[in-house]
């Protein structure tokens, strides 16, 4: 048996109820046969994909415009604007949490 | 449920309300409140009806409205089950100590009814350092007060995850907790151990690990423990303290099922695990092949 199932086979063996959630990259039809032939509870999950935070994301990823890389200060100054991007997100992710994201939109 | 009935009992007193908790509405003096937790009966929806709310037909679903019992005024908190109920009584905590006029306070003008938009609401903390991150993993005030807010904010599952600082072992500088189990613990048959860590605190660990996670159950919630790293073997250098020991390729597996094992036995508050299974796991992907429970 090798190492998933067996670690499938370590929840298994607690003789209770528990969830297995799997995170869901990388894996395929065969993981998750293996995880629900134990008749536990299977989730798999991932980070949502949300378009504004993508946008915020490759935002800050990129950095500010027209900053010199080998000056810290300009990078610094560069980024400043970019700083509320941070709060944008959280404010986006709890949004999703309450399901208050539908049909709304921020305006960057 | 009975957490939150507590919450609401020190708010009110810590804004000099006297409070008593009675079991039947006629123990209720004439010139108090009373405020009524309740979960779904037929009782409570033709209750509710008179003062025209419908408790949502769905789980966690709340609503709190003024309106007469036996012929007299009261404050009605209900839940379509416990959880739901407990959410009643926080957000009459919530009122009681951040409304801006606390006297008015648990005068409810608008009757409120609400549903989950999301059947799970879960938070993830992660411990990926041990100089950041063991103080808050050892203060048991501090999951106290964390996972009390946490339920009041209405989370129904709290996830604690280990070994997500690392998508790589190539270059690991801090280990603490990176490859989970022997931090917790020793399984029976196996020699594996972490160098540098003392057994008392290795067993102070799964001590922790056990009280987090039946506090968070403790509030209404799930308890997820998050095992996102499975490689053991990093390269030695000056940086890391902790390395693993005992552990092979032949042992490897069967050692983590026995550990994880052990302890969920040991920690039977845990009712979900998270598992990273792609190669950033440590373990190489497709390492599995297709397998058959007989049932």
């Amino acid at each position: 048996m090798s190492y998933w199932n067996t670690i499938f086979d370590g929840v298994k063996r607690c003789r209770r109820t528990v969830e297995m959630d799997l995170h869901a990259k990388g894996i395929d039809e065969i993981m998750i046969a293996n995880a629900l032939a134990t008749s536990m509870p299977v989730n798999v999950s991932e980070v949502i994909s949300d378009p504004i935070i993508k946008e915020a994301t490759d935002a800050l990823k990129a950095g500010g415009a027209g900053a010199d890389p080998k000056d810290v200060h300009s990078v610094v100054n560069a980024d400043k604007e970019l700083l509320s991007l941070h709060e944008l997100s959280t404010h986006r992710l709890f949004q999703i949490l309450i399901g208050a994201h539908r049909g709304r939109t921020y305006s960057l | 449920m009975s957490m939150a009935a507590q919450e609401l009992e020190q708010a009110l007193t810590e804004t000099g309300v006297k409070v008593c908790q009675c079991e039947r509405l006629e123990q209720v003096k004439d010139d108090e409140l009373p405020i009524i937790g309740s979960g779904a009966s037929a009782q409570l929806t033709a209750t509710l009806a008179q003062a025209a709310v419908t408790l949502p037909n769905a789980p966690e679903s709340l609503a709190i409205c003024e309106t007469r019992m036996f012929g007299r005024p009261v404050l009605l908190a209900c839940g379509a089950d416990p959880r739901g109920l407990s959410y009643a009584l926080c957000e009459l905590v919530d009122r009681v100590r951040f409304g801006a006029d606390r006297s008015a306070a648990l005068q409810i003008r608008q009757p409120l009814a609400e549903r989950p938009a999301n059947p799970v609401r879960s938070v993830m903390r992660q411990f990926t350092s041990e100089l950041f991150d063991k103080p808050w993993f050892n203060d048991r005030e501090q999951w106290i007060q964390y996972l009390s807010m946490l339920a009041a904010q209405r989370f129904n599952r709290f996830d604690l995850a280990f070994g997500l600082g690392y998508d790589s072992l190539n270059q690991v500088t801090d280990s603490y907790f990176l490859f989970l189990y022997p931090f917790l613990l020793t399984v029976p048959g196996y020699h594996v151990h972490t160098t540098n860590l003392p057994d008392p605190e290795r067993d102070h660990n799964l001590e922790m690990l056990r009280f987090i996670s039946e506090q968070t159950v403790a509030r209404g919630m799930e308890f997820q423990l998050g095992i996102w790293m499975h490689g053991y073997n990093w390269p030695k250098n000056p940086h890391v303290q902790y390395l693993i020991e005992g552990l092979t390729r032949e042992t490897h597996a069967s050692y983590c099922r026995d550990a994880l094992t052990a302890i969920l036995r040991g920690c039977p508050a845990i009712s979900s695990v998270g598992l990273r299974t792609h190669g950033e796991s440590g373990v190489a992907e497709g390492s599995y092949e297709l397998l058959e429970y007989d049932f």
